[in-house]
């Protein structure tokens, strides 16, 4: 008998799959960027974030570490399980379509162990934001919240960003949209946004004169004129 | 209050936002000036002529009461550097007289981000308490 068989005898722990049914359990991005979540032992932490009802069905593609994913739930179990989370997550807070939940499906926010570390302070500063300006007029102004699927894709955005860049700044824009902002002085700036539709786009400063925008289709790689421009940025203000 | 917006005039940006300036070397972020999309505008107040206390009070009695919401400061700027990038400054007396609107922004989202780059670049910030 494999070791792995007799451990999975000696301590009948559910896996992953037994909690989670999802549409994919691997991303559809890099191979180095593809997680898998192979068993609950991966899964530090659950916690609900929205109901998906109100918004139909917007399941994402990717199951990552730290990513939000939807779920159904399929054993009576499991559903206690979650159903904690659910309940600790609501305590306090008016969630939009409260009515309508069903039960059997939550958006979960599914954090392993399985980490790039170097990423998830990231991660981290992305999803506070991401929690402050989730609400209608955040900024006194009125502005649109940021979406969830505004959050996935920067979070996705965060995990393309090659090692050796610098950090970013996330800003949150009026628009709903989550913006990386690369700063060097007030002239000297190049600033990228996502809304959940699969484009970026982006404008830069770069001294008094020399001045970019434009928008790019966001696929499964960043486009190189935003490593450029980053590039560019950190060369110019030597 | 002129009907007439002079080109030598400041108008200002009240700052409810922690993420629209910069707290490390005290500057204005390019989201602060970022138009409303469903009025396609950014909303602005005429300061000539207002001392400090006045600006702040227009600033608390016409936006942060009303929408329960902290004035942590605000961002400045003459009329005439938003004109150089094609906007106009238009008096929109409404909640207060001295109330306008920056518009004529371009359709693009893109060009948006860095005409808001450049205002942010030309304007003053003022915290409340100078934190």
């Amino acid at each position: 008998m494999k070791q792995s068989d007799e451990q999975k005898q000696l301590s009948p722990k559910p896996t992953f799959e037994d909690y989670f049914y999802a549409r994919k359990l691997k991303t559809t991005i890099d191979r180095e960027n593809e997680y898998d979540i192979p068993s609950s032992d991966y899964v530090d932490q659950a916690c609900v974030l929205i109901c998906p009802e109100k918004r139909g069905d917007i399941t994402p593609q990717l199951i990552i570490p730290a990513s939000l994913c939807t779920v159904i739930i399929r054993s009576p179990d499991t559903k206690t399980f979650l159903g904690e989370y659910y309940k600790n997550y609501k305590k306090g807070r008016k969630i939009e379509g409260d009515n309508e939940i069903n039960e059997d499906r939550f958006e979960l926010q599914v954090k392993s162990n399985v980490v790039d570390i170097n990423k998830q302070p990231l991660l981290n500063e992305l999803f506070q934001i991401y929690q402050e300006c989730s609400v209608n007029n955040w900024d006194g102004y009125d502005a649109q919240p940021i979406s969830n699927e505004a959050y996935l894709e920067a979070e996705k955005l965060i995990r393309l960003l090659p090692p050796n860049i610098k950090k970013p700044e996330f800003v949150p824009e009026p628009t709903g949209e989550i913006a990386f902002e690369w700063y060097q002085g007030k002239r000297f700036i190049f600033v990228i946004s996502v809304g959940g539709n699969n484009l970026i786009t982006y404008a830069g400063l770069f001294g008094n004169t020399s001045k970019i925008h434009g928008t790019e289709y966001f696929g499964a790689k960043l486009p190189n004129i935003i490593i450029d421009n980053i590039k560019r940025l950190f060369e110019r203000a030597r | 209050m002129d009907k007439a917006i002079s080109l030598n005039e400041n108008v200002t940006r009240f700052i409810f936002q922690k993420s629209y300036f910069r707290s490390k070397d005290k500057t204005v972020r390019y989201n602060a000036f970022m138009p409303h999309r469903g009025s396609g505008t950014t909303s602005v107040y005429r300061v000539i002529g207002l001392a400090d206390v006045d600006i702040y009070e227009i600033g608390k009695k016409f936006v942060a009461d009303l929408f329960d919401k902290l004035l942590m400061g605000r961002a400045d700027i003459g009329v005439s550097e938003i004109l150089k990038h094609d906007l106009s400054v238009i008096p929109a007396p409404d909640p207060h007289p001295r109330h306008a609107n920056i518009c004529n922004w371009p359709e693009d989202q893109s060009k948006h981000k860095m005409i808001a780059m450049e205002l942010a670049a030309d304007a003053q910030l003022h915290l409340i308490g100078g934190s």
